[in-house]
């Protein structure tokens, strides 16, 4: 806990000093603000001027049909698609659009992919052992692991539920198993923003079900933003919905006004669409995985 | 349920999965140790000539030791490794030379029309300068090649193929520069080393003692590397980079590191062939050798520290009992070697020795699927 | 000015070879992800294909330099090396489609199979295939620029190929499945198209394309059982450079490499020319990780 507050108010002094002399001062309850940020890829516009903000220990949900922008708006805030214009402020600091992947995961963004993304030779406890050292530096990395760190990741273990699997190597986990180790690599990393996408996909009824709880325990202690097609999942978990379309917010509000929105009916159901489909129904088919899931 | 923990903590910081799962007692320790007993008594019982070429093959086993670093545990395929072991041995050689001409100029200088000692190889005529840099100059050209590679994401087969370039273009650099490098044929005729007839059998037998202290020193090396925090990212490298970028590390570095790292073992490994070799030259470093180290590699097993030891050995003494008697069969061989150790063998001997049979350890598909610039992968449907 | 003409005439007949060796390379890949170290080996074949047919035809005409032979060759070559291809697509490279870099092994020992089997066969002295009467003139553009004829012949020949290779991609049903399969595998699989049998295809052509190669390399100089090895990595670069798998890009960067190599060549040695060749698309990927062109998307 000591260290856990110890490390915070390193971190608040390295952004202060890390302000930009031109950059606006944010509103101070905003952990993540997203101005006028346009993305385009081959003149094909993606991210259209695009404004987004999210405040300290909230947790959204970002919805949308296919193209809204809403994994390239992931992109953006980790770094990994530079935007064309526009700014992204997290956590009151400097404009984030111009620095690396691996740099804003030490100002405290962490990202889980949509496909699992874990380390399948190493067992779940090494995979968090290397999620663990990310603030280590070289020198520090040619040790073993601290005692208070295993017993951060053990603790760590039992919230995502894991801990019974934790000498197994992580490849011979379940979808879901692996799902839930991403998530608990992050945790280990205490992100204050967590960004998800498509934490549920090709997850089992019940596995889904255990996901939203571990959501809602994550989502007290730190922002969340997840992007789902699940709605299912969605009215069930959300407090707070963005829906995205071709690169722009058109609502936001709680799962119900949105669902009543006119223009986001529209949305869905598209230009030449004939079927009676709802919000509800239109969930993306999958995209053909490549990588073995 | 506390005890229960640790116990299942320890386990599990015992236990590395896959292929660098070290497979207990017999092949962590007792394999190693008996190879060691072998190559210790080796002397006792073998020809001067066939200590001499064993010695030769140790200084292959610490090459493909570096080239299991880097491609076994983080699964980069360097084409170019025979570079960095030349460059070693380049840098040897010039010391040797020097010593032998005992401050004159060196023959091959003096025939291309030098007049003086270029001031790049002033410096090598001193041992605190010339051993050093066996090491420094190939990590640096490694390092230096591997920032800016890994830098731009340049991972798989992209990196394989420049480091193969690299292979092509330092050797005929090495060849068109014949006043300085002796050319084709490389630099050779040293007579002594640190005062001591180079041809003597007792120097002999004391370069292969040394060439064996060195290797064990790499292997205890790399197996330390390999079990520390740094070891596992390698792996974790390997088995998905992307993570490691979003788990907040900057696999460019850590890339270059190792890379560098490997090259410079490469270089001691090149040093130490010079003297009991005779001779370097850029048939060592073109693209035809580099590849063979990787067939070493993946003979005595990928992933594991002794099997690029075991595989070096091994197929370092096919190739000398067979090349010299029947050429032709012997480069049939290869072929298939090559083919085999691929497509039936893949976790190589050691991966049979543990029994883990003919079956390809899972890494191998995990791992180049995600460093690859792929989009499309035939043959998986799912 | 002649000086600077004939360079730039000497860099477009070296674009073209390298052209003409790398297509296969970028065809592969493109369509299945595999780099194949045995291309060289391949234009080997096609060159020894040459080769053997002028033998056979020497044997029973009496006339080493029978025009018609030589033309019949380069369609010989081509389904000799594509024969080859298809062999090795069939036995060991399907099995590693998912391992890119085990890839990049087994046909390493593939060609060293070939250049034995050549070895054997013709023996390890470099051979000579003596060219037509009507390719070994020259042609005068201005009293003091003489192109010679092979050049032209071999600029002609990679631009038949091209023309062929477009007919095949964007013309023919069999390249529809092959276009199908390079843009999206498993929805191409899903409509009935068999993905394994476009692999072998598109392996075979791109084979058949550095037998064609080894078929105008013997315009060039002798021939010998390690000749692919001399061609295949400046090939390789090219591909790189050209972004993997793009044809439009490969063709790019073959006219790029080959008119800086010769430029390069011109003004300082053959060796630093291709040292300096060789650092600047290491720079140029510093600036473009994916090489000139590639498929953008998100």
């Amino acid at each position: 806990m000591i260290g856990r507050r110890a490390r915070g108010i390193f971190r608040a002094v390295n952004q202060n000093g890390g302000n930009g002399a031109g950059a606006k001062p944010p509103a101070d309850d905003l952990i993540l603000s997203v101005e006028q940020l346009t993305i385009s890829f081959d003149g094909f516009t993606v991210l259209n001027e695009l404004d987004f903000s999210m405040k300290y220990g909230e947790m959204r949900f970002l919805i949308g049909p296919n193209g809204a922008g809403k994994t390239t708006l992931i992109d953006a805030i980790t770094g990994k698609s530079k935007p064309d214009r526009g700014r992204i402020v997290f956590d009151g600091g400097a404009d984030l659009t111009r620095q690396q992947e691996h740099e804003l995961v030490k100002l405290g963004i962490g990202r889980k992919f949509q496909t699992p993304s874990i380390f399948g030779s190493l067992t779940v406890y090494q995979n968090l052992e290397v999620a663990l050292g990310f603030r280590s530096r070289i020198t520090g990395l040619l040790g073993g692991t601290r005692r208070r760190d295993s017993d951060r990741i053990m603790a760590t273990l039992e919230e995502v539920g894991l801990a019974a699997r934790v000498g197994d190597p992580a490849g011979s986990l379940s979808h879901g198993e692996k799902q839930w180790l991403e998530i608990g690599m992050l945790l280990v990393q205490e992100p204050k923003l967590l960004l998800m996408d498509e934490p549920v996909a090709g997850m089992t009824r019940r596995e889904r079900e255990r996901t939203g709880e571990l959501l809602q325990s994550i989502g007290s202690a730190r922002s969340v933003l997840v992007v789902e097609h699940d709605m299912e999942f969605v009215r069930r978990f959300a407090e707070t919905v963005t829906v995205l379309h071709l690169g722009r917010v058109l609502s936001e509000g709680t799962m119900e006004t949105v669902q009543q929105d006119p223009e986001v009916v529209r949305a869905y159901l598209g230009h030449g669409a004939s079927g009676q489909r709802t919000v509800a129904e239109n969930t993306r088919p999958r995209a053909v995985e490549t990588v073995g899931a | 349920m506390v005890t229960a923990t640790k116990a299942s903590i320890s386990r599990a910081i015992r236990t590395v999965a896959g292929p660098t799962r070290l497979g207990g007692v017999a092949t962590d320790w007792i394999a190693p140790a008996l190879v060691l007993a072998a190559l210790l008594a080796a002397p006792l019982v073998l020809s001067d000539f066939r200590v001499a070429l064993l010695g030769k093959f140790l200084t292959f086993a610490i090459l493909a030791m570096s080239l299991n670093l880097i491609w076994g545990y983080a699964g980069m395929l360097s084409l170019g490794q025979g570079v960095f072991f030349g460059l070693g041995g380049y840098a040897m050689a010039m010391f040797l030379k020097l010593e032998s001409v005992q401050g004159k100029l060196p023959d091959f200088m003096f025939w291309s029309g030098l007049t003086e000692l270029p001031f790049f190889w002033a410096p090598f005529q001193y041992a605190w300068f010339a051993i050093p840099m066996t090491f420094i100059v190939p990590a640096a050209l490694a390092g230096g090649l591997g920032y800016l590679v890994f830098r731009s994401r340049i991972t798989g087969v992209y990196f394989a193929l420049i480091t193969q370039a690299l292979a092509l273009i330092v050797s005929i650099l090495f060849i068109g520069q014949q006043p300085y490098t002796g050319g084709t044929n490389g630099i050779t005729n040293y007579t002594t080393m640190f005062g001591f007839s180079i041809n003597a059998p007792s120097t002999q037998v004391a370069l292969y003692y040394a060439t064996l202290a060195v290797l064990a020193l790499t292997y205890l090396l790399c197996t330390w590397l390999i079990a520390s925090r740094f070891g596992r990212l390698l792996v974790a490298m390997r088995d998905d980079e992307n993570r490691v970028r979003f788990s907040g590390y900057n696999p460019a570095i850590l890339k270059t590191i190792v890379f560098a790292l490997s090259g410079g073992i490469a270089g001691i490994a090149g040093a130490l062939f010079t003297p009991q070799v005779g001779i370097i030259s850029p048939t060592m470093m073109g693209i035809v050798p580099s590849i063979e180290i990787a067939i070493w590699v993946a003979v005595g097993g990928r992933g594991v520290l002794l099997g690029a030891i075991v595989g070096a050995i091994l197929v370092n003494g096919a190739k000398s009992g067979l090349s010299e008697s029947f050429p032709a069969i012997w480069q049939y061989f290869l072929g298939l070697l090559f083919i085999g150790a691929v497509l039936v063998f893949p976790a190589g001997i050691m991966g049979l020795l543990r029994g883990e049979g003919w079956r390809r350890p899972e890494w191998l598909s995990v791992q180049q699927l995600r460093n690859g610039a792929t989009r499309f992968i035939p043959g998986v449907s799912k | 000015m002649e000086v600077w003409a004939l360079q730039l005439f000497n860099g477009l007949s070296l674009s073209s070879i390298l052209l003409l060796t790398a297509l296969g390379l970028a065809l592969s890949f493109g369509l299945m992800n595999v780099i194949n170290l045995a291309h060289g080996e391949f234009i080997m074949v096609g060159a020894y294909t040459t080769y053997a047919l002028q033998q056979v035809a020497s044997h029973y005409t009496g006339d080493p330099q029978a025009g018609v032979t030589f033309l019949i060759a380069i369609p010989a070559s081509f389904i000799t090396a594509a024969a080859a291809g298809y062999l090795v697509e069939n036995t060991v490279i399907r099995f590693l489609y998912r391992r890119p870099l085990d890839t990049l092994l087994a046909t390493w020992g593939v060609g060293l199979f070939l250049q034995q089997l050549a070895r054997s066969i013709f023996g390890a002295p470099n051979v000579q295939v003596v060219a037509p009467a009507w390719l070994s003139s020259t042609v005068s553009i201005t009293s003091g620029l003489l192109l010679p004829m092979k050049r032209i012949f071999i600029i002609g020949l990679v631009l038949a190929c091209l023309g062929g290779l477009y007919w095949y991609m964007y013309r023919s049903n069999e390249g529809r499945r092959m276009r199908g399969v390079m843009q999206n595998r498993e929805m191409a699989a899903s409509l009935g198209v068999s993905t394994r049998r476009v692999d072998s295809f598109t392996f075979a052509l791109g084979s058949g394309l550095a037998g064609v190669a080894g078929c105008a390399l013997t315009l060039i100089g002798p021939i010998g059982p390690s000749l692919g090895t001399f061609y295949i990595v400046d090939a390789f670069i090219v591909v790189i450079l050209g972004g993997l798998g793009q044809i439009p890009g490969t063709i790019m960067a073959a006219l790029i490499i080959g008119i800086l190599n010769t430029l390069f060549e011109f003004g300082t040695t053959a060796v630093v020319g291709k040292v300096l060749v060789f650092a600047m698309v290491i720079l140029f990927l510093q600036w473009k990780p994916a090489g000139l062109m590639r498929a953008r998307g998100r």
